[in-house]
């Protein structure tokens, strides 16, 4: 069965500009993605995961048509991205942003009925539809209040009703529970599962190992635009199954403590992300094999003056697999 | 139960329509301002005549612009201008506003072309200032004690939208080369300032050098102010209103194909830079 959405090779540079003190700065080439591959099956729920800057909002946005790749080329429902833009279009609904994308003086069936209306939907199925999907969503009650009264959460699923507005096959979803509350958040995961079962496919991208984990039939781990490992939330895990997870919090001088630690034997990876700044409070991650941790992690960390404050031992999560690949933490950065 | 309709272009212009309108009428601020502006102006204007030529303004007035009303001249050419700064800015502003909102790529993702949703969001604006010219000028006529017939006022209300969409094609210019650089209202404002300055709002033409009037007669709105005055106030025309209304859809035709030019290319652009979503 043909593939919903193939990316082969996609690279994306960008001109940024930097260091202007009067006018504009020195130009700089930033590159987003560097030679992107992947592949999404039919009625499945992939995940792009990685940290923020990682490349996952441009990858969406050359597959939905509103980004041009430099290099490489992408398919989604057999239609090239580049050359049949309109076809791709017609198969794809775009969730982009939890809180934006919306008129607020218009309410939220105002702004769906405008939408509707430029998906050219018959006006009886338009209105029959935008019921069901506030219902679906539960934004039955809100329907009719100004957007600009909505929380960050109605935004969010209101986005994600729009994107359902006409029905489509495919759907992309930007980080859909960014900013959510947990009641909220668990709604658009519960909506995202339906969606499944009704036989739509779903990319979406997350800096959530829990929602990627929870929610993905497969995930693509991605970090500083290139793809760095594929596979269903169990084979990715397995990759550190042998292994162990030691989580400390700390003072410490500077963060430079996880590449000290990347050096001891037995250490497949570390990552430190800073809690508390005026503190100097750190959390720690350090992923080791086997069922012992090494000696040396603690000699490690008193010899460059850690004052510990908590410290226990974990299974492995996705992050863990993030960590062991590239030595930084997913959920702290950016 | 089908979900696709056949017309669809058409539920497109009802959905601007529809949005414009109520987005209009929820600042209601703004609109009774929209309202009451041109007569403020015309108060303001017809005071400072009379500080300057004391008895004789109204004579004076009369001798050089053909009209005896100066209020009913003076909203006339207000009603027009700041119909046409509305429609210049909107359509200036249309890609920074609706990026700065995130609805901007949303646009992109439906089956339209953007520069046609854009021109209809300009045809939603100028629907709106000619109800708003409708008020005023009806307000004016009426106090004055006589009327306008239903086909002048058709007249009138087709020159205003052939004077007013052309100015989108400005607008899309203006907003395809400053969305990079951030100062749309900026660029928006000094072409607002050369509009009103030449298309002779206030005053007739004539008081300009020839070479002026040759710049003038490029502008829809200098044309429009020309036989709005003929047909509203009774200001005698010099050329005939067929020429004029040729001469003003070809420059709508130009300005428009100008327009387009400039966004699509800028459209091509971005789309490869990423500035779609910028903001």
């Amino acid at each position: 069965m043909q593939s919903a959405i193939v990316a082969k090779r996609l690279v994306k540079r960008f001109e940024t500009r930097e260091g202007g003190r009067l006018f504009r700065g020195k130009k700089r080439i930033v590159e987003a993605l560097r030679g992107v591959s992947f592949e999404v099956r039919r009625g499945e729920i992939f995940g792009l995961l990685g940290p923020n800057g990682a490349g996952k909002t441009t990858t969406i946005k050359i597959l939905s048509t509103l980004l041009l790749p430099d290099e490489g080329e992408a398919w989604v429902n057999g239609f090239n991205v580049v050359e049949e833009p309109g076809k791709v279009r017609e198969s794809i609904g775009v969730s982009l942003y939890s809180d934006r994308g919306f008129y607020w003086k218009l309410s939220g069936r105002e702004n769906l009925m405008y939408f509707a209306r430029l998906y050219h939907l018959e006006p009886s199925y338009a209105k029959e539809r935008i019921r069901y999907l506030l219902e679906l969503l539960d934004l039955q009650g809100d329907a009719d209040r100004l957007v600009e009264e909505y929380s960050t959460g109605m935004k969010s699923k209101l986005n994600i009703a729009r994107a359902l507005l006409h029905d489509p096959p495919i759907l992309f979803l930007d980080e859909p529970t960014i900013g959510l509350d947990p009641y909220a958040a668990r709604k658009v995961r519960e909506v995202v599962l339906q969606l499944r079962e009704e036989g739509k496919t779903v990319l979406l991208t997350t800096h959530n190992m829990f929602e990627a984990d929870m929610l993905c039939d497969r995930i693509a781990i991605i970090n500083k635009g290139a793809i760095i490992a594929v596979g269903t939330p169990a084979e990715l895990k397995a990759r550190v199954s042998q292994h162990r997870v030691l989580e400390l919090e700390a003072f410490l001088q500077d963060g430079e403590i996880a590449a000290k630690l990347r050096r001891v034997e037995g250490v497949v990876g570390a990552a430190a992300s800073i809690k508390d700044p005026a503190a100097g409070l750190y959390e720690v991650r350090v992923v080791y094999q086997g069922d012992e941790m090494p000696r040396e992690v603690l000699s490690a960390l008193i010899s460059s003056g850690a004052r510990l404050v908590s410290m226990r031992s974990l299974e492995p999560t996705l992050e863990d697999v993030f960590i062991t690949l590239t030595g930084e933490r997913l959920e702290k950065q950016g | 139960m089908k979900s696709k309709a056949r017309l669809g272009p058409f539920l497109v212009l009802v959905g601007v329509m529809s949005k414009e309108l109520k987005i209009t009428f929820r600042y209601v601020g703004s609109l009774v301002l929209l309202v009451t502006l041109p007569f403020m102006i015309s108060g303001l204007f017809i005071g400072i005549g009379y500080a300057v030529s004391g008895p004789l303004a109204l004579s004076n007035f009369q001798a050089n612009t053909g009209s005896s009303s100066p209020l009913l001249y003076i909203t006339l050419g207000g009603v027009l201008m700041i119909a046409s700064m509305i429609v210049i800015e909107n359509t200036s502003a249309i890609i920074r506003e609706e990026q700065l909102m995130g609805t901007f790529e949303l646009h992109y993702l439906t089956p339209n072309s953007a520069v046609a949703l854009w021109l209809l969001h300009s045809l939603a604006y100028s629907i709106l200032t000619i109800l708003v010219f409708a008020v005023d000028i009806a307000a004016v006529v009426a106090w004055q004690g006589s009327l306008l017939s239903p086909a002048e006022w058709a007249l009138a209300a087709a020159v205003i939208l052939l004077a007013l969409l052309p100015l989108a094609g400005l607008g899309l210019v203006i907003a395809a080369l400053t969305v990079r650089f951030k100062e749309v209202w900026a660029a928006a404002s000094v072409v607002n300032s050369f509009v009103a300055a030449l298309s002779g709002f206030y005053y007739p033409l004539e008081i300009f050098p020839r070479i002026v009037q040759l710049v003038a007669e490029a502008l829809p709105t200098a044309h429009a102010a020309t036989i709005l005055k003929g047909v509203v106030a009774g200001v005698p025309l010099q050329l005939e209103l067929w020429q004029r209304l040729v001469l003003m859809s070809a420059l709508a035709l130009g300005y428009l194909a100008l327009g387009r030019f400039f966004y699509s290319r800028w459209e091509d652009e971005a789309r490869r830079k990423g500035e779609l979503s910028k903001h």
